[in-house]
């Protein structure tokens, strides 16, 4: 009995090491994310601002909020990229200062995720950038934030 | 037997446990970092700090407009590297990392690289003197400052070391330091633009300045946490002063449809708001004449 005991709290530990290894997000795999991120957005013309490390903690933080002040007359970018080439499971949604809804990268839908959301600002003022792990099982990824004239 | 299986549940639990969060409380930790009222400001969390800080403009998006608006480069506007040694407290260090961390791009962004190593310089040596110089690459920045065709490489560089260099110190409980270095840069970056409008009158210069209402805002909310320093406290006033200098500027946006298109296979999206500006040119000389004073006590 006790032998069975002990094989059944070894199961579990040995699961719950499993699912931490899985929840890591290690900096240099961010770090490799946030070069896509930059190589998707500088051929369009796009200079660097800002990194974001998108570390879901294994899916205990499933949406991972920043706000940037945006300005009238420039364009800003904000790509984002994870394991996926689609970056399925990872969605952008950009708010307003008032917390309307300004333009989500995925279209439920179609089920589709674009790889990034540009906003051609007429109006200054603090956004707020949402990241969203959806419907994934992987909670790591990196983005981008980038401006041009 | 009792004993290890003891044992065992105890590591379980403590693996168990090692999250510190509810998924479904974080997928509502959005937090309004906007709000100016007394209440909040006294219980400013270390993650609600992190969020203002992170929302402040890079002071380079300023010089970038400066230049597109064909004005030349203007080195008498900038501060001296030769103050460097004046800057001896951890206080005018992060100021003045600030400062010449926007100088730096401002000489960049005008391709001058003699100049852009002497602000390289005076960056490295506040850092070092705030003890985060190991997060500055200055062989790598110096290199890239010195080849004129690598700009973008260059704006990326300096960028992410400063962003490792605020990263760390609010890992080491010093985002006192972070205000500061930020505080710094954004008054270098208008007193630049205001200066160069006194010159020559730009409306893209005049709606930027109009505009920085919403950065000084966020900065004096982070400064008023820190308004047990009694440095931290005067600042703060300095700048309740410069708001007051913006009362009569009046920001509108006259309302438009936004529209969402694909280009490049990136969602865009269109606003089609016009700013409408109600600012005289005495505000403008009100601003310059106290966004000088601030940077004056600042640099000197």
């Amino acid at each position: 009995m006790e032998r069975r005991s002990i094989f059944i709290v070894l199961l579990l530990i040995l699961n719950t090491l499993s699912w931490r290894v899985q929840a890591q997000c290690e900096a240099s795999v961010i770090e490799a994310y946030n070069t896509q991120c930059l190589e998707k957005i500088k051929p369009l013309g796009f200079n660097f601002l800002k990194n974001y490390k998108l570390d879901g903690q294994g899916g205990n933080k499933r949406v991972i909020e920043v706000s940037y002040v945006f300005s009238t007359g420039t364009t800003y970018v904000i790509a984002v990229a994870n394991a996926h080439a689609e970056n399925k499971g990872l969605a952008i949604t950009l708010f307003d200062a008032q917390r309307n809804k300004v333009a989500s990268s995925f279209i439920e839908d179609k089920k589709v995720y674009y790889p990034a959301i540009q906003l051609e600002c007429k109006k200054t003022g603090i956004y707020y950038i949402s990241f969203s792990f959806v419907d994934t099982k992987e909670f790591c990824g990196g983005a981008v934030l980038g401006f041009k004239r | 037997m009792k004993k290890l299986l003891l044992s065992l549940t105890l590591i379980l639990f403590l693996f168990s446990c090692g999250e510190d969060a509810d998924p479904d409380d974080d997928d509502n930790t959005t937090q309004d970092t906007t709000s100016t009222d007394d209440s909040r400001r006294a219980k400013l969390s270390p993650d609600v700090i992190k969020g203002i800080i992170e929302s402040i403009p890079n002071p380079i998006e300023i010089s970038f407009l400066i230049k597109e608006t064909g004005l030349k480069y203007d080195p008498t506007i900038l501060n001296s590297i030769d103050k460097i040694s004046d800057y001896n407290t951890d206080y005018r260090k992060a100021l003045n990392l600030g400062v010449y961390s926007t100088d730096l791009g401002y000489a960049n962004i005008y391709g001058q690289s003699q100049d852009a190593i002497n602000f390289l310089q005076g960056v490295k040596e506040m850092a070092d003197g705030l003890n985060i110089g190991k997060f500055f690459d200055y062989e790598t920045i110096k290199t890239l400052a010195s080849n004129s065709d690598k700009l973008d490489e260059l704006i990326q560089e300096t960028t992410t070391n400063l962003e490792r260099m605020n990263e760390y110190l609010q890992q080491e409980d010093r985002s006192d330091m972070t205000v500061l270095i930020l505080t710094g840069a954004w008054v270098e970056a208008v007193y630049l633009t205001t200066s160069v409008a006194q010159k020559q009158s730009n409306d893209q210069l005049n709606i930027r300045i109009a505009e920085q209402k919403v950065t000084l805002d966020q900065l004096s909310l982070l400064l008023g946490h820190y308004e047990t320093s009694p440095k931290m406290k005067k600042l703060k006033a300095e700048l309740e002063e410069l708001d007051q200098a913006y009362k009569n500027i009046d920001v509108k946006y006259e309302k438009g449809e936004s529209k969402e298109v694909i280009e490049d296979g990136i969602l865009t999206i269109q606003q089609t708001e016009v700013p409408v500006i109600n600012m005289t040119q005495e505000d403008l000389d009100n601003i310059y004449q106290k966004i000088s004073d601030i940077r004056s006590q600042i640099i000197s």
